[in-house]
Parts: structure tokens; sequence; C-alpha cells
């Protein structure tokens, strides 16, 4: 038996090799262009939604003190005030830990100063911190805003008043940038 | 076996030679080759360049439905009685409002299409919803603007607040309110002058392709009815009928607004979310009072009703329609719990 060959043009298959390398190079340098482009692209989104992010937790502090699970109504008109009472009562229910978009939710008494410790129903309020949503981030960056603390004395005149004390709200969006 | 030269070949290239002889045109195989290729190279980086700009759009959809989500924050009313803003969009817009009444609290998911630059069709979808369970957005399924939108936001009592009724609308909505009650026009009109809403004596007067609110004595030709006897809002154009109630006189039409700038399904579905999360509150009323009646307030009166509220506001959320919201029962139950509150020397709402 005997070999079969064919001739071809030694000048042709060199054109299509240079050919094959040239759709190479123009494939890579697209794919090139097109990763740079998709990660800038992607960059800009993640720093868009870190804003944004930023924007909904600076815009969700200041109208907390608002909002019906944490207003105070009792005692008069007062726009910055928190019922703590209320919001005691709040920290025990699991339902509101996905109400907002929050990670983490805290009001802190600030002044008359107390000592550091978990407001509970036995402590309270011999306490200064109320966590409503709590993280397991300890390195967690939040919003903050002062408002007014108030709650039922009953030791406050004659019958019991209402006591107002200054307070801090802790509020943080995920990944939220710091400034 | 030998084979020998191809006479297929040669007899081709007698051909070409001919054919060359002729002035014809020779089409290598590069050639072929190139063309082939460089169409696929074009077809690839149009389709790619295609792919982006949708991608950009859809990103910009995304973006722009959350902005409007936030936006509606720094509206949300406080001690106010009411609050009115405009929100201008630099293209035109269409807001979509998908209400979802599921778990506790619901969602209100808010969802954008921009009329996209290239093709200067609105695309069919539209981009990513963002979802909200603290916001109840009343309005039309889809709001399409021109350039802006319009939010009334009021808080709704009943009898503690619940919640922000927040009301939107669109530049290329008109609403013409007929024989509208005084306080209406003057709270509407005088005091908040809101935008695309007019008011007048009969519906004749109403400009064209102005929706026509006719509050009673009946009107003619209305496409929403009011009817304060009944409690109702009637639409004409989808036979349907929403039912509204109030408490407090402050805000008296919170629910009435709500239910004449919104589609029946809309507003039915808020509502349901509204008594939800009312039925929470009861039941964080009813620990408060259990707390308070230890510390010497006497708040424990208020434990048998708010138990009775929170068990009528939770089978309300499984409700077809509004209609139990106007329920006498329902409201009675209410103005009792307003009362004995007032009486307390620590209120609790």
């Amino acid at each position: 038996m005997q070999n079969s060959y064919v001739n071809y043009s030694k000048l042709g298959q060199l054109k299509i090799q240079q050919m094959a390398f040239m759709l190479v190079a123009v494939f890579i340098l697209f794919s090139m262009v097109g990763l740079v482009y998709v990660s800038i692209t992607s960059s800009q989104i993640d720093s868009e939604t870190k804003a944004l992010r930023n924007q909904e937790a600076v815009e969700s502090v200041k109208k907390l003190s608002g909002t019906a699970e944490f207003a105070f109504k009792s005692g008069g008109d007062c726009s910055s005030c928190i019922d703590l009472d209320k919001t005691l009562m709040l920290k025990e229910r699991s339902q509101y830990k996905n109400f907002w978009n929050f990670d983490y939710l805290m009001i802190e008494k600030v002044y008359p100063n107390e000592t550091e410790r978990e407001c509970t129903k036995t402590n309270y309020p011999e306490c200064n911190k109320i966590t409503i949503i709590d993280s397991n981030d300890k390195k967690i960056v939040t919003k903050t805003t002062f408002v007014t603390l108030a709650r039922w004395d009953p030791n406050l005149g004659a019958s019991g008043d209402f006591r107002y004390e200054l307070g801090r709200i802790h509020i943080s969006a995920k990944n939220i940038e710091n400034g | 076996m030998r084979i020998n030269k191809n006479p297929k070949r040669s007899k081709l290239r007698s051909i070409e030679l001919s054919s060359s002889n002729k002035r014809g045109f020779e089409f290598s195989f590069s050639w072929i080759f190139a063309f082939i290729a460089g169409a696929m190279i074009i077809f690839l980086a149009v389709y790619a360049a295609n792919r982006l700009v949708s991608t950009n759009d859809f990103v910009e959809q995304a973006k722009r439905g959350k902005e409007i989500g936030i936006l509606l924050n720094p509206i949300e009313t406080n001690l106010e009685g009411a609050k009115y803003t405009r929100i201008i969009v630099p293209e035109e817009t269409t807001i979509f409002n998908g209400c979802e009444n599921s778990g506790i609290f619901g969602k209100q998911k808010i969802s954008v299409a921009l009329k996209s630059s290239i093709n200067e069709e609105e695309k069919e979808s539209a981009g990513v919803e963002s979802s909200f369970k603290n916001k109840y957005l009343f309005s039309r399924k889809s709001i399409k603007s021109k350039k802006e939108f319009y939010v009334l936001s009021k808080p709704f009592k009943f009898p503690f607040k619940i919640g922000d009724i927040m009301i939107m609308w669109s530049d290329k909505e008109e609403y013409c309110f007929v024989n509208a009650p005084e306080d209406i026009k003057k709270e509407l009109n005088d005091s908040l002058k809101l935008d695309m809403v007019s008011f007048s004596r009969t519906s004749e007067k109403c400009a064209s392709g102005s929706k026509k609110v006719c509050f009673p004595p009946r009107g003619e030709n209305c496409d929403i009815e009011v009817s304060f006897n009944s409690k109702s809002i009637s639409f004409n154009e989808d036979k349907k009928t929403v039912y509204f109630t109030y408490f407090d006189d402050s805000d008296k039409y919170s629910l009435l607004y709500a239910g004449i700038f919104s589609d029946p399904e809309v507003y039915e579905c808020q509502i349901k979310r509204l008594m939800g999360r009312a039925s929470e509150l009861s039941s964080l009323y009813e620990d408060k009072s259990v707390y308070l009646q230890q510390q010497k307030c006497g708040s424990a009166n208020l434990i048998g009703d708010l138990e009775s509220y929170r068990a009528e506001s939770k089978s309300m959320v499984n409700d077809d329609s509004s209609l139990r919201i106007k329920d006498d029962n329902f409201n009675s139950l209410v103005i009792q719990l307003e009362e004995k509150n007032a009486k307390l020397i620590c209120k609790l709402f």
C-alpha cells in the first residue's frame, strides 16, 4: 500500500496562520477591553450601592423618632421624642428584626449617665442602652442622631410624671460608609 | 496503488486562469475567511454593545427605584397633619407600585422603567424591585410621568398612629374634584396647593382628559364617586368600590385621598398591610400597658380593648375587601380605646 498526499500551497497555509493569529489577537484585545470595562462598571455600581445605603441610613435615622413604633405621643407634641417604655417592649419582638432595612439599631441614654449595660425588663430603667437589632459584626459603622428619651417615672412629682432624658439613636445599614 | 496528480484540481486551475484572463474577480480563501471572521467580530461587537447598554439601563432603573424609595423617607410626617412634595426626574419615567400582602407587615415594592436613550421606546421590563416593609404607597399600579411626580403624605391614626400614607400621582394625570366639601378644598387647594388637582362646581367645567372625582350630591360623567354616607369610593370604569373610615378630625380624609388616587387593588392591599401593622402595634401597647400598670399608671383597663382591637385588625388582613374598616363595631372600639387612653395619667399613645 502506498501513501497518498496532497500538495497544498505553502503561501496559502501561511496566510491562514497569519489570519488565525490575528483573530486570536483581536479576540484577546476585545476580551481585555471588556474585562477592564466590567471591572470599572462593577466598582462604580458597588460605590453607588454604598452611597445609596448611606443615604438611606441618614434619611432613616432622621425620621425614626416619628415612626409609630418609637414616637412618643403620650405627653403632648414632641417631634424628636422617643417613647423609651415602648422601645423596651419592642426589643423583645422578633417580628421587627427585618422591618427596617437596618443591620443594627440601638437606642442609647447619654444623660444622665447610667451604668453601662443593656436594658432588660428587670434592670430597666437602671441601664443605658436598648438594642433592638443586633449585629454580629463588631466593626460596624453607625449613623447617629440625638433624640429626647421619654419614659414614665412613678416617683416623679406627686403621682408620677414623664421624665425626659438625652439619648442617641444608632443605626447601620449594610456596608455603610463612614461619613 | 498510486494516486495520480488530481485531475480535478488541474481542471479547476485552468478555470481559474481562464476566468482571470477575462478580467473576473478573484476571490481567494483568505478573503472569504476575512469576510466571515470580520462579520462575526462586528456582529459580536454590536451584540456586546447592545447588551452593555441594556445592562446600564437596568442598573440605572434599579438605582432610580431605590432612590425614590429613599426619597419617601423625608416626606414622612412627624407632628405635621400632611406633607406635600414634588419628585423631579430627568427623563420620562414610569414607577411601578407593587404591593405584597405576605407575612405580618407585607411589602411595598417599587420598580422604575426609564425611556431608553437609544431606541426611545420604554422598556417593557422595569429594573430590580426595591422593597420596603415600613412604607405604604397609594397610587395607580403604574404611574407615568414626563418630569414630575407628586407625593402627598398623611398620617393614618386609628386611634394611634399606624403609619404614613404616601399618595402619589404624576404630571400626566389630572384630577378634577367636583363639588368637594369646603374643608377638602381648603386643605388641598389653599394650604397644600396640589399640582394637577382642580376644583369645580360641575363636571362640565372640568378640563377634558381630567379624572372627575364627584362628591355628593351625585354628579354626571364621573370617573370616581365619593359617598360620605356609605364611606365608599366607586370607580365607574372598573366597576369597583373601596371603603374608607376616619377617626381623627385633623386627619379625617387620609384614607379618602388614598382611595381616590389609587387603583382599587393597590388600595385594598395597602389597607391589609396597615391593619397587619396595627395588629402588631396594639400588641406592643398591650405589653406597655402591662408594664405601666406595675408603675402605678392604671393602664390595665385598656388591655381588654387592645386585645379585641388586635384580633379584629389581624382578621382584616385576610379579608377580600376594605368593607370591614368602616364597620360600626370596630369604629366604636377605636373610639372607646381613644377615650379610655385620654383618661389615663400616663397615656399609652
